[in-house]
């Protein structure tokens, strides 16, 4: 028996989800296809994603819902050269249930974009000391999770000269899914006080295109320390020691052992000292280290009704 | 001397006289003379419901309040019924702390060397030069005060098992009259000590045949006439789990009284919306999942012509109506939690992140930007005032949208969370990525209007970290920035601030009797705890108060 031949204008082909005007490149993109016009189950039927006349995706219609058949979601890659790309999606011409049906297509189009990518700085000491080396971490994230071992990044001090350079490692730091990482040795600054430095990403020579990024930090340069300072915290009404204050003596930052202790080495200067404990009153005060310091801040507890309720 | 109908009716039902209560008899007999609405046929009919079930009381709720009304009219040889919407009982009161303020000058006051007495308690209690105190309604504080000797001791006969007073005064206490009850032995929902309240009198309720039906919402509360005569019954639909109404409906009748006992309505966006309209939808109510508040007895009542009561007192900006609650899951109340094996925990879905120091966290809104000191303590009212502005939002400009905790790595250890589930939930409440733009792009929420900005994130950390460096923080005054956000991965969690009492619900007089509009009783209508307004005051003591006296009063009305 031969098989009818369908009205071939009846039968249309659309996606369920238009493309995004823009996906990164190398992207797989998800498709769902619909063919309606049948009025027909074409459960079965066959349809292709075609790029430069070779098939890069064969899938099948696999629900009927009346007045349309589509398929399940399936995905295909985004190219991997940036620019505009086309896909010809195809009903090839076939025959289902002793039915044949003509060719229908579809041709989307989309941009294919370069990947983002992001930075972390961490590990910057505080403060640093003024010409001697330090080192920071850096991290480099793809938004495509690409791998970025091998990849160069720069640190720029504030005059925006490179003051170091570090390859990124082969493993994501621990705990992220794609941090790509290196520890960049650095000169100390060779001006005191609070600096804005940065990092340059150029992402470049990657696999897949990326655009490059950079990132702030600050830093603060401290001279060579010449006094000891000792700090201690105690709760003014029992006079007993509080732990695990955190003391603030101008840039330098640190926490107050089990016997409410803490010493710091500081150059000769005046200094914002700032103690802050969860609970507790906040308390600063002005100081002047011009020899070897010894200090006792007397902290104030908060009445519990204002940090906690119920 | 004011002679005005309204003023005179007010007087007369809100000092809850003896004479006060409308019973149907008198309302039948004086006709159209009481009632207020004059389209009302004041003879007519009791409505013809085909009633499902009949007692002669019916409480709606089975919290602290609904619990104790229930007991007390039981007592008083009332047949009870009370239907409760979740499928255990306990309501607010079994995920609270279990404090009650109860003075008055008690054994356990008098062992501790505490000097009290009711005029005592009262005075503090309603004490002018405190937000706290200087709205409520002082003849429901008197009678508070009035009742706390009697209470204590019929709270101990009906399986209350006292702990001990609170080792300091607790806000509008001068003396300790905050006291806590003991837990409930093995109690497998929560830690909170409230099982303790609630336990003892479902199991004491039990016992005197009080009939508790569970996963029953009342939908309506029946009067005789639209706006006048008794209250007859209630309507119930029978709900699921997550409360939605199922097919099942009930007509309870109600021979003797109805007491309203729900709770109260910070759970309703448009309920609470009413009394300070920034409480849009993205505030939840503390502990939803296990008691949602929505309001339900106040609407039936207004419905049928209640009014509301002392609304100053929800809005005085005091106590804890607001906080910021815990982090990183969305009904992210208070300290109290569920037990993750709790059979309510599917509706809780985390346990969420107490913040110890917010020196390790920074709280930007939905647009990435810092709004205001992290450190503040939880009732500080300007925070909150910055908190519920507006950053944008073309199509909703009433409250602030989300508040995101913003922190690091080195802030998971230092305050020791665990920052996976049970006690987050990343379904829309809290992220992590490897950067902070990432993670600015993965906040994904029903109620963040647009992605937050990545580079916005991003400036606001660097400016924060540089604060760190500088040691002052040129935005908001934070006392000294003492740690960057610089370690990945970075977090987001939800910090949105969370609701927590209802200090205004339908009015009531001394007796717990509800008032409607015109200032008249509406007869066989009773409300207590956060479902009726007029006392300010958190805990369970106003509902126990005001519960019991609803069941007594209720009981001793003509069938």
């Amino acid at each position: 028996m031969t098989a009818s031949v369908a009205a071939a204008a009846a039968l249309s082909l659309e996606l369920a989800e238009p493309v995004p005007p823009e996906v990164p490149v190398g992207a797989q993109v998800a498709l769902r296809a619909k063919v309606s016009g049948a009025a027909r189950d074409l459960r079965g039927g066959r349809i292709e994603v075609v790029v430069d006349r070779e098939i890069v995706a064969v899938t099948q219609l696999i629900a009927f819902h009346d007045d349309f058949n589509e398929t399940a979601t399936f995905t295909v890659m985004a190219p991997v050269r940036v620019g505009e790309f086309s896909w010809l999606i195809r009903f090839p011409p076939q025959e289902i249930d002793g039915i044949a049906y003509l060719e229908s297509t579809l041709t989307v189009s989309s941009q294919a974009t370069p990947h983002r990518t992001s930075l972390a700085i961490w590990s910057v000491p505080s403060p640093v000391r003024m010409r001697n080396r330090f080192a920071v971490m850096v991290g480099a994230k793809s938004s495509g999770a690409c791998a970025l071992g091998g990849a160069k990044v720069e640190v720029r001090d504030d005059t925006g000269a490179v003051v170091g350079e570090g390859i990124l490692g082969e493993t994501p730091w621990p705990g992220t899914d794609a941090l790509y990482w290196s520890e960049i040795g650095l000169p100390g600054p060779t001006r005191e006080g609070l600096q804005y430095w940065s990092v340059a990403f150029a992402a470049a020579e990657l696999e897949l295109a990326h655009l490059g990024s950079s990132a702030e930090f600050s830093l603060t340069a401290v001279r060579p320390p010449e006094h000891n300072v000792a700090i201690r915290v105690i709760e003014s009404e029992a006079a007993s020691p509080i732990a695990e204050t955190q003391i603030a003596l101008g840039p330098y930052r640190t926490a107050t052992d089990e016997t409410g202790l803490v010493m710091i080495e500081v150059p000769a200067g005046t200094y914002d000292l700032a103690v802050w404990k969860s609970g507790f009153e906040a308390a600063s005060k002005t100081v002047e280290i011009t020899a070897d310091a010894s200090i006792q801040f007397e902290l104030n507890k908060l009445p519990k009704e204002s940090t906690a309720w119920d | 001397m004011s002679k005005s109908p309204i003023e005179t009716g007010l007087g007369k039902d809100l000092e809850g006289r003896p004479n006060a209560a409308i019973d149907r008899r008198s309302f039948l007999a004086s006709g159209a003379a009481v009632v207020a609405v004059a389209d009302t046929p004041a003879a007519q009919a009791v409505e013809a419901i085909a009633w499902d079930r009949e007692v002669d009381v019916v409480v709606i709720g089975a919290g602290a309040g609904g619990l104790v009304a229930a007991i007390a009219a039981r007592e008083k040889g009332a047949s009870v019924l009370i239907v409760e919407k979740n499928f255990d009982i306990g309501g607010r009161a079994m995920m609270s702390f279990g404090g009650l303020y109860i003075g008055g000058g008690n054994r356990l006051q008098k062992a501790k060397g505490v000097e009290d007495s009711p005029d005592r308690a009262f005075a503090d209690w309603s004490r002018p030069e405190k937000p706290m105190g200087r709205f409520s309604d002082r003849a429901l504080v008197r009678t508070w005060a009035d009742n706390n000797l009697e209470l204590f001791d019929w709270l101990e006969k009906h399986g209350i098992k006292w702990d001990a007073y609170r080792g300091v005064p607790d806000r509008l206490d001068r003396n300790r009259t905050r006291l806590n009850v003991v837990r409930w032995p093995n109690e497998p929902t929560t830690p909170a000590r409230g099982s303790g309240f609630v336990r003892p009198l479902e199991k004491t309720a039990r016992q005197m045949g009080i009939d508790i039906l569970l996963q029953q919402q009342m939908t309506k509360i029946h009067r005789e006439g639209p706006l006048a005569g008794r209250v007859t019954g209630i309507a119930t639909i029978e709900v699921d789990e997550w409360f939605k109404p199922k097919t099942r409906t009930m007509n309870i009748r109600a021979r003797k009284g109805i007491i309203i006992a729900t709770g109260g309505s910070a759970g309703n966006p448009v309920f609470r919306t009413m009394f300070d309209v920034r409480l849009t939808g993205e505030y939840q109510a503390e502990n939803s999942e296990w008691t949602p508040r929505t309001g339900d007895g106040e609407i039936a009542a207004m419905e049928i012509g209640a009014a509301l009561g002392a609304t100053a007192c929800q809005t005085t900006q005091d106590d804890n109506l607001i906080t910021k609650g815990r982090m990183g899951k969305k009904s992210n109340g208070t300290i109290t939690e569920l037990y993750p094996t709790s059979p309510h925990f599917f509706r809780a879905r985390a346990l969420g992140l107490v913040v110890k120091d917010y020196q390790d966290v920074i709280l930007v809104k939905e647009n990435g930007l810092r709004f205001y000191d992290e450190t503040v303590p939880t009732r500080d009212y300007e925070y909150y005032a910055a908190a519920l502005g507006w950053t944008g939002d073309p199509k909703k400009f009433n409250g602030g949208g989300p508040i995101w905790a913003i922190f690091d790595a080195d802030a998971v250890v230092r305050e020791g969370w665990d920052v996976k589930p049970p006690h987050v939930d990343p379904d829309g409440y809290f992220f992590s990525a490897d950067t902070i733009e990432e993670l600015a792009a993965r906040i994904v929420n029903e109620y963040q209007w647009r992605p937050m900005p990545g580079a916005a994130l991003r400036k606001t950390v660097e400016r924060y970290n540089a604060f760190v460096d500088s040691g002052v923080d040129a935005d908001f005054k934070k006392p000294r920035p003492m740690f960057k956000i610089a370690k990945p991965p970075f977090y987001a969690a939800w910090h949105t601030p969370a609701l927590h009492d209802s200090y205004t619900g339908v009015r009531i007089n001394t007796s717990a009797q509800v008032i409607d509009l015109r200032g008249n009783v509406i007869a066989g209508l009773y409300a207590c705890g956060d479902s009726a307004g007029g006392f300010g005051q958190h805990g369970i003591c106003r509902a126990a108060t005001f519960g019991r006296i609803a069941g007594f009063h209720a009981a001793s009305q003509p069938s």
